[in-house]
């Protein structure tokens, strides 16, 4: 029995997704949201306890490879990130009457699959994972039904997601056909011995195919074309869902194959992902220029930083593996946080044109104040985190020295090129009078669950930036027992 | 030799259906090629078990097969509601989300 | 050797039938031609002694995923009797997938350290590393099955 212990916080989200539906029959929304998440803060503060930042109130029987899972730091880590994402878009989402009970139900099955890719330590289950979530959120893209854009959307990403997981299952396959097992910490184990057959080249084919599998799902350079349409014709919630939960996701699954599982290889692959970060943060940053369109925009910015984050890859020492993950933490929370400022300045009647944020600040000063902090965290304004965890990643990338340097140059010359973007709109929101005609003050009630959750991501935001010591010297404990497991 | 044979018959279905994929003008023909892809890969699972001696794979395949299946059904369901708004099913009527 | 000139016959088959679905004009053709592609794999799957997979295959994908196909051509079918599909072959993406496949196909000739017999799969042994150790995946694989069918439910329930 205590052997069950473990999946703990899974079992919990499978409970409250099924505790959704049986509300949405009832037919109380806040209910269903409200027990949603309180399930999932009682499964955060149990990851906590086990990740080792508090004290645990639930003893961790085993850890390591256990059968088709695998449990680690790096996997709680990436498991506390998903839930803080879900927990703010189901805050925000309590203020919106068009959401109801199955929302909330496809949302929690969406983060048991995050759950599940965080801890799998074998190819059926991170697969699984990936397609659970993957399921959940075709349906999430498309759920306001009446809207063109949003079932456009939907189809959209099904079809780019199902390109994406059977060219991933694809790839998957020649490295069993190869290696002639299924489990990835298995492989890690193995993989200094003559387990795996060093030069055989069907083994890069494999890679090529995960890469491009999995280069779909995180938006990387060729495979990004998909990310603007679907983020713009998402309703807005569900868009912060799947630039800081589903993108986080396709990392996690990454960093398991790439840097876990078949980590003898990582130098070999270091150059290609070298090209691929400087190509995708070059497009993003260039693409996003000329967007207008908030949500377009936003979603070309989250390209740029899967550029960034991509530099972690191809360096690949503990300095810059925990700059990454830093980075991926930072672009989550920003991101989630910028999508439901979107969403919740849509109430006010303020569309997603750029132009329509002219003036925000001169009637909703604290919307506009924290979507000015997280734009400028988001460009690497100093005293916030977004600054913080880029300085780590490119400082990783210029401590490792040759050629790597030239990433973090390209990083932060991309950084300055960003800013303009954002800056745009701080400047329309702050320096600009209001169009006339526009900002119908609509009669609503006060979206008071949004503004909680826009504040406690505000403060994470502020606070990490100002004293990042702890959370920084966290996030290279991780990365560098991470190392020395495998 | 005939592990050869089969692997490239699975090489050359991933081709075409990702060809499929990227021209077919129907919705449901387009859900119909992903199928072709994915059944390329869970036929590669299941060649490579059965040479490389492993059960694994034949497991591992009989996961993706359920998997496709689910997928199938929500793809279909996407493409009604598309049909349901728009009135067709061609795929070039999904242009309205363009900057 | 009988062997390898029926899987040759078979593959070819195959492959006629995938071309098929990508050049018929009427679309449940397409859908028929992709059932027969369906079985021929499935048939595969009998020839390499695998005749679980093989049921397996025939069942789902030559069964089930076919008649849902169907369904979804006759739920939309005004449109299809209205307008054929237009056949062209853009040339791009044939050069580019031809290239990348063939890249695949030339490196399964230079490997040469394939096992050479094939293993016999008895159900007993398949149910037994289903039920053992891949039972997590069972579990998982249920709650897929259950969110799909929420969502298929929902996305084609009407609006209100």
């Amino acid at each position: 029995m205590t052997a069950y212990l473990v999946y703990t916080p899974e079992i919990l989200i499978m409970i409250s997704a099924l505790l959704a539906l049986l509300f949405d029959v009832l037919d109380s929304k806040k209910l269903a949201g409200g027990i949603a998440i309180i399930l999932n803060l009682v499964a955060l503060v149990i990851i906590l306890g086990w990740s080792g930042i508090t004290g645990s109130i639930l003893s961790l029987p085993q850890s390591g490879g256990h059968g088709l899972f695998y449990f680690s730091l790096f996997g709680y880590m990436f498991q506390i990130i998903f839930i803080i994402v879900t927990v703010s878009v189901e805050l925000t989402t309590l203020d919106f009457s068009e959401y109801n009970g199955i929302f909330y139900a496809l949302i929690e099955f969406a983060l048991t699959g995050m759950m599940i890719v965080a801890i799998s330590g074998d190819m059926v289950i991170l697969i699984l994972g990936l397609e659970l979530a993957g399921i959940s959120t075709y349906i999430l893209t498309g759920y306001i039904r009446k809207s063109e854009l949003s079932v456009e959307a939907a189809m959209k990403y099904y079809i780019i997601g199902s390109i994406s997981s059977s060219l991933t299952i694809f790839g998957l396959s020649i490295l069993y056909g190869v290696t002639g097992t299924t489990s990835l910490w298995l492989l890690n184990l193995h993989a200094g011995y003559s387990y795996i057959p060093k030069n055989n080249p069907l083994l890069y084919l494999g890679f090529s195919f995960i890469i491009a599998g999995l280069g779909f799902k995180i938006a990387m350079a060729p495979f990004h074309m998909w990310a603007p349409d679907v983020y713009q014709g998402a309703p807005s919630p569900v868009s912060a869902f799947l630039a800081a939960g589903s993108k986080t996701m396709g990392f996690m699954a990454m960093f398991i194959i790439f840097l876990s599982a078949i980590f003898y290889f990582a130098p070999n692959l270091s150059l290609l992902f070298g090209f691929f970060a400087i190509l995708t943060m070059t497009t993003g940053n260039i693409l996003a220029i000329k967007q207008r369109n908030i949500k377009r925009m936003l979603a070309y910015s989250s390209i740029a930083n899967a550029g960034y984050i991509l530099i972690a890859f191809s360096v690949d020492t503990p300095l810059a593996v925990a700059g990454g993950m830093f980075q991926i933490f930072s672009h989550a929370i920003m991101k989630v946080g910028a999508f439901i400022v979107v969403a919740v300045v849509s109430v006010f009647g303020v569309g997603e044109s750029i132009t329509d944020y002219k003036g925000l600040a001169k009637e909703h000063s604290l919307l506009a104040l924290s979507f000015a902090i997280m734009l400028l965290s988001l460009a690497g304004v100093p005293p916030l985190m977004g600054f913080m965890s880029k300085f780590v990643l490119f400082s990783g990338a210029v401590q490792a020295g040759g050629w790597y340097i030239l990433l973090a140059i390209a990083g932060v010359l991309n950084s300055a090129l960003s800013l303009y973007y954002y800056a745009r709109i701080v400047k329309y929101m702050y320096i600009d009078n209001p169009e006339p005609g526009k900002h119908k003050n609509k009669k609503i009630s006060m979206p008071i669950y949004s503004y909680i959750s826009i504040f406690v991501l505000v403060v994470i935001i502020v606070a990490v930036g100002i004293y990042p010591s702890p959370i920084i010297g966290y996030f290279i404990h991780i990365a560098s027992q991470y190392m020395v497991w495998r | 030799m005939n592990e050869v044979v089969l692997l490239s018959l699975s090489g050359i279905l991933l081709g075409l259906g990702l060809y499929g994929v990227l021209t077919k003008k129907n919705i449901i023909l387009t859900i119909a090629s992903i199928e072709i892809m994915i059944n390329s890969a869970i036929f590669n699972f299941i060649i490579f078990s059965s040479y490389n001696n492993n059960p694994a794979g034949d497991v591992v395949a009989l996961f993706f097969i359920a998997l496709a299946a689910s997928e199938v059904a929500v793809g279909l369901a996407l493409a009604l509601m598309m049909f349901r708004i728009k009135k067709t099913l061609n795929i070039d009527v999904m242009n309205s989300l363009r900057w | 050797m009988f062997l390898t000139v029926i899987l040759l016959a078979l593959s070819f088959l195959a492959i006629i039938f995938a071309i098929g679905m990508l050049y018929s004009r009427e679309i449940v053709h397409a859908v028929i031609y992709i059932a027969g592609l369906f079985i021929i794999l499935g048939l595969i799957y009998f020839m390499l002694d695998n005749t679980f997979l093989g049921a397996v295959q025939i069942l789902i994908y030559g069964g089930a995923v076919t008649v849902l196909l169907m369904f979804g051509v006759m739920l939309t079918k005004r449109e299809i009797m209205d307008k054929k599909e237009s056949i062209t072959t853009e040339y791009e993406y044939v050069v580019l997938i031809a290239l990348t496949i063939s890249i695949y196909i030339g490196t399964l000739f230079t490997v040469s350290s394939y096992p050479l017999s094939i293993y016999y799969m008895s159900m007993y042994t398949l149910s037994t590393v289903l039920f053992n150790s891949f039972i997590g995946a069972f579990v998982v694989m249920g709650v897929i099955i259950m969110s799909s069918i929420i969502g298929a439910i929902y996305m084609v329930k009407e609006v209100e």
